[in-house]
């Protein structure tokens, strides 16, 4: 009795583990829009390495840069698994608005959703560093 | 004979007027737009020199001004009377998750101390089910600690 409820605990939570595990495909899948916003006065020419220089300067490894069309930059970068964290996956989409601000969005998603020590939003440093690097221009 | 110059003055004061109009094009109004992309509900805190410092739910962006607090009684605050915004970043998920894990060991722990007889499948399930609620409480807890805990984003400028 003891075994099985044992067994079905560990099916449990091998279960949850596995259905918790991000990856880049399903971060690229997300909507545009998701994560968090900020808009600079910038050109999207301008903006676009900016933010990829951003995504490094904040500690970032960055995976791909792609433009999904003329207007819009697409950056997918990782943090990787360290002594305390599994590692994190970030997507950053550039995006020039119609009202002529560009428009910049991080989305962050933990590799295993039950990482509590994984920072869980890259935002703030993100747009820290693009704030200072948008400055010297 | 004078067709093509009056043709050509004409493109050359159209191409001219529209460097002039793009020229002229107005900056974007990153504070509108930064206000606006702000999900209703969400907390935010504003500073300016007339306002001082808001704190508060985001009831929305209009007729010039930004709607703080809960409808109805929202207050009204002018947007050009708005120096800078900040969003607020609750940590409930972090929190739930702490608290699970510190309620998994406290659960463990508690249990440790009671055995069950060999095919008591009462006292097994008591058992399960008193770790799991040792288990929920902890994350309740936990969501509940890290939803009060909040940091501070600057969203404009």
């Amino acid at each position: 009795m003891v075994g099985h409820v044992s067994s079905a605990y560990g099916l449990a939570v091998a279960a949850a583990i596995a259905a918790a595990c991000a990856s880049t495909a399903g971060l690229r899948s997300e909507p545009l829009d998701a994560g968090e916003t900020k808009f600079y006065a910038a050109p999207l020419a301008v903006v676009g390495p900016a933010a990829r220089q951003a995504v490094l300067s904040a500690g970032l490894n960055v995976d791909t840069v792609s433009t999904l069309d003329s207007l819009t930059w697409m950056i997918i970068a990782k943090k990787g698994m360290s002594l305390f964290s599994y590692g994190e996956l970030v997507r950053v989409v550039v995006a020039q608005t119609p009202d002529g601000a560009v428009a910049v969005r991080v989305f962050t998603k933990r590799r295993l959703a039950t990482n509590v020590t994984a920072k869980g939003d890259w935002s703030g440093p993100i747009f820290q560093q693009l704030d200072l690097i948008l400055a010297q221009h | 004979m004078f067709a093509r110059p009056c043709w050509y003055v004409a493109l050359v004061l159209s191409l001219s007027l529209a460097r002039r109009a793009a020229g002229q094009a107005p900056a974007p109004d990153l504070r509108v737009l930064s206000l606006r992309s702000l999900q209703a509900g969400r907390t935010i805190r504003i500073s300016g020199p007339e306002i001082g410092t808001l704190t508060g739910p985001v009831a929305g962006v209009r007729d010039g001004a930004l709607w703080l607090g809960a409808e109805p009684a929202a207050r009204k605050v002018p947007l050009a009377g708005i120096d800078s915004v900040w969003v607020s970043r609750g940590h409930a998920a972090t929190g739930a998750m702490v608290g699970a894990l510190i309620g998994a060991v406290v659960g463990v722990a508690v249990m440790s101390g009671k055995t069950c007889q060999l095919g008591d499948s009462g006292c097994l399930v008591g058992r399960s089910a008193a770790l799991t609620a040792i288990m929920l409480s902890g994350t309740l807890l936990g969501t509940a600690i890290g939803s009060g805990t909040k940091s501070w984003q600057l969203r404009y400028p």
